[in-house]
C-alpha cells in the first residue's frame, strides 16, 4: 500500500513540476514576444526617421546616390541590425514554443534565454543609437 | 484492501495523464502567444523595413531626376 501511495504521489509531483517549468517558460517568451512588439512599435518610426532625415540632408547637398551618403547608408545598415535581431529574437521565441510542445525542457530554457538576451541587446542597440 | 490497491495501480498511469492534461487547460487559459502571432510579427518587421526603404528609395530618385 505505502509502495502504491510512494509511486502516485510521486507521479503527481513529477506532472506538477513539469507544468511549473512549462508555465515559467511560457512566460518568459509571451514577455520576450510582447517586449518584441513594443520595440518594433516604438523604434521603427524612429529609425525610419533617422533614415529619412539623413535622406534629405544629402539630397538637399547635392548627394543623389543613396550609396555616397554615409549618413544614409549607417542609419540603414543600424536599422537593418535591429531588424534582423527582431527576427532572430521572434524566432528563437519559436524555438521555444517548439520545445515546449515536445516537452523538451533543455531546448525551451536555452531558447528562452536567448530571446531574453536578445531583447536586452536590441534595447542597448538602440540605447546606443539614441533611438530608445 | 486487495481491491483499492488494485485500482490505484489501474489508476496511476490515468493520474498522470489526467495531471498533465489539466496543466495543458490551464496554459491554454492563459492564451500565451501564438505560432500565428509570431509569423505576424517576423510579416511585420520584413514589411517595416522594405516599406521604409522604398519611400527613401524615392527620395533619392526624385532628387536625382530634378537635377537631371
Amino acid at each position: 500500500m505505502k509502495h502504491y501511495l510512494i509511486s502516485f504521489v510521486t507521479v503527481v509531483l513529477l506532472a506538477a513540476s513539469c507544468a511549473g517549468w512549462q508555465g515559467k517558460i511560457e512566460s518568459g517568451l509571451d514577455y520576450a514576444h510582447e517586449a518584441g512588439v513594443a520595440i518594433r512599435e516604438a523604434g521603427a518610426p524612429l529609425l525610419n526617421q533617422k533614415c529619412k532625415e539623413a535622406a534629405y540632408s544629402c539630397v538637399e547637398r547635392g548627394i543623389t546616390d543613396p550609396a555616397d551618403c554615409t549618413t544614409y547608408v549607417d542609419c540603414v545598415r543600424v536599422r537593418s541590425v535591429i531588424a534582423k535581431s527582431l527576427i532572430a529574437l521572434q524566432q528563437a521565441i519559436m524555438d521555444g514554443k517548439t520545445a515546449l510542445a515536445i516537452d523538451d525542457a533543455g531546448s525551451a530554457e536555452a531558447a528562452t534565454a536567448r530571446a531574453l538576451e536578445l531583447v536586452y541587446l536590441i534595447r542597448k542597440q538602440l540605447m546606443e543609437h539614441g533611438v530608445l | 484492501m486487495a481491491t483499492v490497491l488494485m485500482i490505484i495501480e489501474k489508476a496511476l498511469p490515468y493520474a498522470s495523464a489526467l495531471v498533465k492534461f489539466l496543466s495543458l487547460a490551464v496554459k491554454a487559459g492563459n492564451s500565451s502567444v501564438s505560432k500565428e502571432d509570431i509569423e505576424q510579427e517576423i510579416a511585420a518587421i520584413r514589411s517595416w523595413v522594405e516599406d521604409a526603404e522604398m519611400q527613401e528609395a524615392d527620395i533619392f530618385a526624385r532628387a536625382s531626376s530634378d537635377d537631371g
